[in-house]
């Protein structure tokens, strides 16, 4: 298991620090007028899209608006392999929120998708509608769809974004049971070094990302395509294709997946309504950290009371996340010599231990079955009383 | 790894019986196994479950808490998220890498820092709100929607099996 620290994966801040955050400062006028121009593109292709019939034309006029609107340059990179028809299933990384449409203007590729949008215009998109509710139905759905379609389908297995500067998420699995074999493409995103607004950042929204696109002059996608991976064991081939997709962007893997984003950015978000709510109570953001920090080494230490509370902490100060530092100490990556007294343990984490556990152990039973009795008694008794039933 | 869950579960044990939450007590059903609870729960008040008291028996793997316990009512159930043998599905009982693209919150999931008490809290709000889009039970999530008359009458019929009282 890797040891990148979560929060170095992902933006803080979408704005730049220093002198060049007055750049976009300055350029903010021409990106409002920027985007309301775009808007009205958009406006008029959804209007397109719902009125007209879904044909060829007015797929590929929606396309051009969308990277109008979006202001979207996509390039292949020169070393590049060529896309091979044989493998219908992409594996890209994940970059921005638009990816599908950029796979969609390069490769014919969809994405699958909970949005049900007019044809055309989801088409032109590069997203399909499909049930989601779980990943047996989604494989046999996107099956489904690879034999009655000429296009092929791309599936993000990260399923969720990073900086693209240290690492990429885990990759789900799944998608690579669908078929034995894959070409993998590494995307890579750049906006105009004069106005330096970085793609996604923590905790914000599509809609918000979407809006940056447009406020921003362009973005470039740089694609490249890798030779095809095929293997039957589909855990083998989603590790080979991690390596090759991040060996291209120069980037690591590393174990932290989208749950792990989700988690990370609810505590970030937390963090700042409780920085913002109490600027004055809380002066010091080290008090909230270290208060933060007792919090989780009491959770860990509820899971596994025998490990000593330093050593929790230790591994809590690099991971930040409970569920890892439990993983890393069940899986023996964190070594410790086990509290040699449980029940005194125990009653220094927390009072909830079982101290005198041994000792009330036939009581406990006896008073369970009493109070299971008891229960069922006085919910009978006032039943009966609200409802005056008298022979019962 | 057992060791570790079975003193897990004797401390959530001890949690649940000196703060136990209102209308709710579970404990093992038998000392000798610590992997095998009983659990009765109480109808929230104002829904149509009130006043019935409910009996769930949970099992939990040998890796808990690192796996989510299995619950099941032992008594008859009519609920949209209650299967017609028993077992409850909802979304704190499945681990997060259930869910194919991650979209659910991983809050809702199961993970080791829930508990057994979070678990059966969850399961009186599902008594006092079923979730209709699950399908556990076809019959009795059409009925929830359509005839929610006919719903409250079965469910007070099933209240009063539970304490006893003729219909």
């Amino acid at each position: 298991m890797s040891q990148i620290d979560i929060q170095d994966l992902f933006n803080k801040s979408r704005f730049p620090s220093g002198w060049r955050l007055l750049l976009v400062i300055l350029y903010t006028p021409i990106g409002f007028v920027l985007v309301l121009l775009r808007l009205l593109v958009v406006l008029l292709s959804w209007l397109l899209a719902s009125l007209l019939p879904d044909c060829n034309s007015l797929r590929t006029f929606l396309s051009y608006g969308i990277r109008i609107a979006f202001g979207i340059v996509v390039k292949i990179d020169t070393d590049s392999e060529p896309r091979d028809k044989q493998s219908r299933i992409i594996i890209a990384n994940s970059v921005s929120v638009l990816d599908h449409f950029v796979l969609r203007r390069t490769t014919e590729t969809v994405i699958p998708s909970v949005w049900e949008l007019p044809t055309a215009l989801s088409n032109a998109l590069g997203i399909q509608k499909m049930n989601m509710s779980n990943k047996e139905i989604l494989i046999a759905n996107i099956k489904q769809f690879l034999s009655t379609s000429t296009y092929s389908v791309s599936v993000q297995p990260e399923f969720g974004t990073t900086n693209n500067r240290v690492a990429l998420l885990k990759f789900n699995s799944w998608p690579f049971s669908i078929e034995t074999s894959v070409q993998p493409v590494a995307i890579k995103a750049s906006r105009s070094e004069l106005v330096p607004v970085q793609l996604t950042s923590l905790a914000s929204t599509r809609l918000t990302e979407a809006f940056w696109f447009m406020f921003v002059p362009y973005t470039v996608f740089t694609l490249k395509y890798l030779k095809i991976r095929r293997n039957s064991d589909h855990e083998i081939l989603v590790r080979d294709v991690e390596k090759d997709i991040a060996d291209a962007l120069r980037l690591q893997t590393c174990s932290h997946t989208v749950s792990d984003k989700i988690e990370y950015e609810k505590r970030y978000r937390t963090h700042r309504i409780l920085s913002n709510a109490r600027p004055i109570r809380t002066p010091n953001s080290q008090v909230i950290h270290s208060i933060e920090i007792q919090r989780m080494v009491h959770q860990v230490s509820e899971v596994l009371p025998l490990v000593p509370q330093n050593v929790i902490l230790r591994d809590l100060m690099k991971t930040r996340n409970v569920d890892i530092t439990i993983a890393n100490i069940l899986d023996g990556i964190v070594t410790y010599t086990p509290e040699p007294n449980p029940s005194a343990q125990s009653s220094v984490t927390s009072s909830s231990a079982s101290s005198s556990f041994a000792k009330d152990k036939g009581l406990g039973t006896t008073s369970f079955q009493e109070k299971k009795a008891k229960m069922i008694q006085e919910a009978r008794e006032r039943y009966i009383k609200k409802h005056g039933l008298i022979n019962c | 790894m057992a060791g570790s869950a079975l003193r897990r579960l004797m401390a959530e044990y001890k949690q649940l019986t000196l703060n136990p939450p209102e209308g709710i007590i579970a404990g093992p059903i038998n000392e000798e196994n610590f992997f095998e609870w009983e659990a009765l729960i109480t109808g929230p008040e104002g829904t149509c479950f009130e006043g019935g008291v409910f009996p769930a028996k949970l099992i939990f793997p040998p890796d808990y808490p690192l796996s989510p316990p299995k619950m099941q009512f032992t008594c008859e159930m009519f609920h949209p998220n209650i299967y017609a043998d028993g077992r409850v599905c909802i979304s704190i009982l499945h681990a997060p890498g259930d869910d194919p693209m991650g979209y659910e919150s991983s809050a809702e999931r199961w993970s080791p820092v829930q508990s057994v008490e979070k678990i059966l809290l969850s399961v009186v709000s599902m008594l006092a709100e079923p979730n209709d889009e699950s399908g556990a039970n076809v019959d009795a999530a059409k009925m929830w929607r359509d005839d929610r008359e006919e719903f409250e009458k079965i469910a007070q019929k099933l209240v009063r099996k539970t304490l006893g009282i003729p219909p």
